[in-house]
């Protein structure tokens, strides 16, 4: 079978153990440990969401704290950086930091344990216009095309020397891009004609199965919203 | 021309041109029945995909009558057509718009606005059929070649047309693949499905198809058996097509022996064909 790891994100968001959790349940999770985290004024509120999702998208969606730290460094390194060139006395760019980092910890419960997929079918479901469901999955779908075929044109370019130096790079590169352009125009008519062919009418949509919610999911975010107001 | 009874898919006089200017398909004349095999073939350009496409209701700007069950296609009937006629790309990567492999077969089933019980139930039984049950929930773009090709299938005859067009199906598959392929076709044809298929290969088409078409410039140029059309030198000369190997083979035997090659009614297809031909045969 064809695995090769095209984006961390998304291979941990097929894979992750909380996969089947219902979307709307995490979506509602997510935003309101973000709120919390965004309106509070204490230190403690954004440490304990912080640790908190961090159990969840480590331990209960059985992902190595390795492969976490790997997933949300980049957020995290330009969270301190901004926040250091903000500048201000050290706790304002202390209480800034933390509150930055727990807030996309928690916006991590979605994005690292959904498929975009079903994250773009619970917007759908919100009444978010149609024209940005459409979108997104075109374009969601079409990262992975077009990642291919810069693949192969890299791989193609390089045995051709087009990377001996950096002159040539460049080169290859804007050639590459130019191609890319093209491929997906020419994709693009064959794309829209099997979407015809198969009676698309004007609005994309796609059958997903339901997810229930369970017990434990409302235990954690009751166990997760006590302790908070204490 | 009126419509003739006993034809499920009907097309009379078609002509179709991308710009107005130049025909890529002129005066095509073509009558389907049901559960026919037909093996479309030509060269590149000759106009298979374009009139495909015609076929299938995803053209609708045409000179020319398609008349599907008897009844004329027009701009308000094209979902008939399409409905009825399924088009099963070269490229899976062209036609699989879902981020799973259920979200993708559901995808035709949604469009025709079915009650969801019934597009759960169609698109589960589709996918155990196929043996993609076990891949429902994973993505597209982590899936080999194979079966990507299954998967578009699969989306394609969850919406149960009665005619399934297959573009060039065997074009990027491995051997495993194509024999896989095969097994579907069986299956689409013991469920009485009409099937037309565009190839380059004349040895599967020589196998596999009860009716051969061979397309050239935009027309028609033979329209018959497999044997009549392989063993006219003309006809395989003009649309550059080779001849199938296990027809040379067998001309090459009967000359040797001096035998009469006048009806080809023997002529094996395939290599368990030939091993039965030839062990029985008597110098």
């Amino acid at each position: 079978m064809h695995t090769h790891n095209h984006f961390p994100i998304d291979y941990y968001a097929y894979n992750s153990a909380i996969r089947n959790w219902n979307t709307g349940y995490k979506m509602i999770f997510s935003f309101t440990a973000i709120i919390a985290v965004i309106s509070s004024d204490d230190f403690f509120i954004p440490v304990y969401t912080f640790l908190f999702m961090g159990f969840i998208n480590t331990y209960l969606a059985r992902l190595s704290i390795k492969e976490y730290l790997r997933a949300v460094r980049i957020p995290f390194i330009f969270i301190i950086l901004g926040s250091i060139a903000i500048g201000g006395n050290i706790i304002l760019i202390l209480n800034v930091i933390l509150k930055a980092i727990s807030a996309t910890s928690a916006m991590y419960l979605v994005t690292l344990s959904t498929p975009a997929g079903e994250i773009i079918a619970t917007l759908k479901k919100l009444h978010l216009p149609g024209i940005f469901i459409e979108l997104m999955y075109l374009t969601y779908r079409y990262i992975f095309i077009l990642s291919d075929e810069v693949h192969k044109m890299r791989n193609a370019g390089i045995s051709r020397l087009g990377y001996i130096n950096y002159r040539t790079s460049c080169k290859s590169f804007s050639m590459m891009l130019g191609n890319l352009l093209i491929i997906s125009l020419k994709n693009s008519r064959n794309y829209y004609n099997a979407m015809e062919a198969r009676c698309y009418n004007g609005s994309l949509g796609f059958y997903n199965e339901k997810k229930k919610i369970c017990k434990l999911q409302v235990l954690l975010f009751l166990i997760y919203l006590i302790f908070l107001i204490i | 021309m009126a419509e003739t009874p006993g034809y499920i898919l009907e097309i009379c006089n078609l002509y179709y041109s991308y710009d107005n200017r130049n025909n890529v398909l002129s005066d095509i004349n073509l009558g389907i029945k049901k559960g026919e095999k037909i093996a479309i073939l030509g060269a590149n350009g000759a106009g298979k995909s374009t009139l495909f496409l015609n076929m299938n209701g995803v053209y609708n700007n045409r000179s020319g009558e398609i008349f599907l069950y008897g009844t004329k296609i027009t701009r308000k009937n094209i979902n008939t057509l399409r409905q009825n006629v399924g088009y099963v790309f070269q490229e899976a990567d062209s036609q699989i718009v879902g981020t799973t492999v259920l979200n993708e077969v559901s995808f035709g089933l949604v469009n025709l606005g079915l009650p969801e019980s019934e597009i759960q139930k169609r698109t589960i039984s589709i996918l155990k059929e196929m043996g993609l049950y076990n891949y429902k929930d994973k993505p597209p773009h982590y899936l080999s070649g194979g079966e990507k090709k299954r998967v578009a299938i699969a989306g394609v005859i969850a919406m149960q047309p009665e005619i399934i067009l297959f573009d060039e199906p065997m074009a990027s598959l491995d051997p495993g693949s194509s024999l896989m392929f095969e097994n579907i076709l069986a299956k689409l044809e013991n469920e009485g499905k009409t099937i037309i298929i565009s190839t380059h290969n004349t040895d599967f088409a020589y196998k596999w198809a009860g009716r051969i078409i061979v397309l050239d410039n935009g027309s028609i140029i033979a329209d018959d058996k497999p044997v009549k059309i392989f063993t006219s030198d003309e006809i395989l000369k003009r649309a550059n097509l080779g001849k199938p190997m296990f027809l040379q083979v067998y001309e090459i035997i009967m000359k040797k022996y001096g035998k009469n090659l006048n009806t080809y009614g023997n002529a094996p297809k395939s290599i368990n064909e030939f091993a039965r031909w030839f062990n029985g045969l008597t110098i």
